[in-house]
């Protein structure tokens, strides 16, 4: 391909064929594997992950199985109790340090999380169809086991306290939540500690 | 026996084959590849294990370190019909044809309607000046100077209106998501300000954009997470 056939023009008896030009093609070769590497690099770099969450029009008081979680300006010290809120009760105090705040949310959730686990790694082996995998899946999130978790943010939580949070509640499958404000009443409650 | 005759030239490779896969895969990446686009303001994400790749069609709402909000929603043809809107929204404030168009290749902008067409018609460093002292786009809603919700409003109705006569069209189109960009250090207190604008139009899923962080289940991923 890369070689111009020449037609030899002599018309004597000495009739030989030319040999054709060979075009060298290995800086074309560099350049072409040089702009593909960049290619390559540049569009692995553009993606961008994202969490998707929901926040729910009405906050809603808060059903009998659920949980609540402050979070504050130390990530390190989140209060949460489960059940109704009541003057009296007992704040429980953990951190996002060595998956404190996951494991409570894991406990809280572990039926259910067990179970997401299963179906997911059935999938996952080609067991379970990807149809009965999403209604199954659908199923179980929406089950009543879950526990309902309001997280509840104060005036100087950060950004990254809150969406840890959420990434939590992501990793143990819990897609009930709801994020509202803290109220004076919650203030309090947690001062009392 | 006929003699093994030696090679009279020395052997090339024929490159051909090779550089017409080298260019066919430039051809395909520069094609598919999007550039990312110009960020107004360095935005640290928060990090999360989710490895949900956002969505093409976006909305998207930046917010940065000190809580300023950056607004920017994809499509030339939907941000000057947006902006046509915004312009009889805010009559006072006049845009010229010229700066209409300009304005539907641009990117995100944090400025207020007021100082927009100074912003469409400053060169990159007087833009990159601008952003830097820029209060964000107002979200104030108590003095009634809240701007957000109103390029909200225009920009969703403007891309639903594209849409819709995209899928006339026989085109296939992804629904428009809203994503937020905010950094991990601004306080959710301003984020929760934005979400109430968004919920006020009946938006209640958000993308939020965060970084990947390693393995979960390794405990030095836990400690990175702060």
């Amino acid at each position: 391909m890369a070689e111009i056939i020449r037609q030899s023009t002599s018309r004597g008896k000495r009739r030989r064929a030319l040999p054709g030009v060979r075009v060298d093609m290995t800086p074309l070769v560099d350049l072409g594997f040089l702009l593909l590497t960049f290619f390559v690099l540049t569009s692995e770099l553009a993606k961008e992950n994202a969490i998707t969450a929901s926040f729910p029009a009405s906050e809603k008081t808060q059903p009998v199985n659920g949980m609540t979680v402050f979070v504050g300006k130390n990530p390190e010290k989140i209060f949460w109790y489960s059940g109704k809120c009541d003057p009296s009760v007992h704040l429980n105090v953990t951190g996002t340090k060595n998956n404190g705040l996951l494991n409570v949310l894991k406990n809280a959730n572990a039926v259910v999380f067990r179970q997401v686990e299963v179906i997911d790694r059935q999938h996952n082996l080609g067991l379970l169809n990807d149809e009965s995998w999403k209604t199954k899946r659908a199923a179980l999130l929406s089950d009543d086991a879950v526990p309902f978790v309001v997280v509840k943010w104060s005036e100087d939580a950060s950004y990254q306290d809150v969406v840890n949070v959420l990434d939590d509640l992501n990793r143990v499958h819990n897609g009930k939540y709801a994020v509202v404000a803290e109220t004076a009443e919650d203030n309090a409650l947690i001062n009392k500690q | 026996m006929p003699k093994i005759k030696p090679p009279s030239h020395s052997p090339s490779l024929d490159m051909t084959p090779m550089v017409d896969l080298a260019f066919l895969l430039v051809t395909f990446f520069m094609l598919t590849a999007t550039m990312r686009s110009p960020e107004p303001v360095i935005v640290d994400t928060p990090s999360s294990i989710s490895d949900i790749i956002l969505p093409k069609n976006t909305l998207l709402i930046t917010i940065d370190t000190a809580g300023r909000v950056f607004f920017n929603i994809e499509g030339k043809q939907v941000r000057v019909e947006m902006l046509r809107r915004m312009m009889t929204k805010f009559p006072d404030v006049k845009f010229t044809d010229e700066q209409v168009a300009k304005f539907g290749s641009m990117q995100s902008f944090g400025v207020p309607i007021q100082d927009l067409p100074a912003y469409i018609d400053a060169d990159e460093p007087t833009k990159a000046k601008m952003n830097a002292v820029t209060k964000g786009i107002p979200i104030d809603t108590t003095d009634n100077k809240d701007q957000l919700s109103y390029w909200i409003n225009f920009g969703r109705v403007s891309e639903y209106r594209f849409r819709d006569s995209l899928k006339n069209a026989g085109v296939k189109t992804e629904e428009l998501r809203v994503a937020i960009k905010a950094d991990g250090k601004a306080g959710y207190k301003q984020v929760d300000k934005v979400i109430s604008l968004f919920k006020k139009q009946d938006v209640y899923r958000f993308n939020l954009i965060t970084a990947l962080e390693g393995d979960p289940n390794t405990p030095a991923a836990g400690d990175a997470k702060k």
